[in-house]
């Protein structure tokens, strides 16, 4: 099983591609261990459909006490992240 | 001086909004401040979305109209659809992260902009926010 895994979306994580995100981190965290780490690399744009399915995933990971961390995020979308109080739901590299 | 206009009428689909986004990502590359980009797009985007989605419960024969103005310092957005409106802004009350976790983008409106308000019933979303022009005269 797969530890500590990492995911990296690439794109914009907005409301016509979360569906598709949605799956691929729920098999993501089902066929693995330890903490997830979401690469925002190459993401310009979260919405909060975004939003919605990272704090959905990091409930998720919660209930068996792992938890999720954010890097690679533009200063625009961490600020988003602060403004909207997630910091306290996600560690921010 | 900045000044953009930009309107559209759209599909109420997913897809035809996120053709519109891109757009407008596009027209709003001309202001300075990176900050204003992302909160205008943004602002879009919720509003589109809500109108897309809830206003328009998804069906494809209802029309979007879209509008997006910056003149004098002050962009303003004007989203309207064809759907039942509602009575009551549906956030009052409710914890931010409760919100967002159901994709609900008003809360992220409200941050965003510096005026929003409801026109006919709900079917209509302001939105004014001062933007940055810079250093351009």
């Amino acid at each position: 099983m797969n530890e500590n895994p990492s995911y990296r979306p690439g794109r914009d994580i907005v409301v016509a591609t979360v569906d598709a995100m949605k799956a691929e981190l729920k098999e993501l965290i089902a066929s693995s261990t330890g903490n997830l780490t979401v690469d925002m690399s190459g993401v310009e744009m979260i919405d909060s459909k975004g939003l919605g399915l990272l704090i959905a995933a990091s409930n998720t990971l919660g209930a068996s006490a792992r938890k999720l961390r954010i890097v690679g995020a533009v200063p625009d979308i961490v600020e988003l992240f602060r403004v909207m109080r997630l910091d306290r739901h996600f560690e921010i590299d | 001086m900045i000044e953009l206009s930009f309107a559209a009428d759209i599909a109420a689909a997913v897809a035809e909004a996120e053709a519109l986004c891109a757009r407008v990502r596009s027209a709003l590359a001309a202001l300075p401040d990176s900050s204003d980009r992302f909160a205008l797009e943004l602002l879009c985007r919720e509003a589109l979305a809500n109108a897309v989605e809830h206003g328009s419960g998804l069906d494809g024969s209802k029309r979007v109209h879209f509008e997006l103005r910056i003149r004098g310092g002050l962009a303003a957005g004007r989203v309207s659809d064809e759907g039942r409106g509602f009575r009551r802004v549906p956030e009052s009350g409710r914890r931010a992260e409760a919100l967002l976790e159901h994709g609900n983008g008003i809360v992220i409106m409200k941050r965003y902009s510096d005026r929003l308000r409801f026109e006919d019933e709900g079917r209509t979303v302001v939105f004014e926010r001062r933007i940055d022009e810079g250093s351009q005269a």
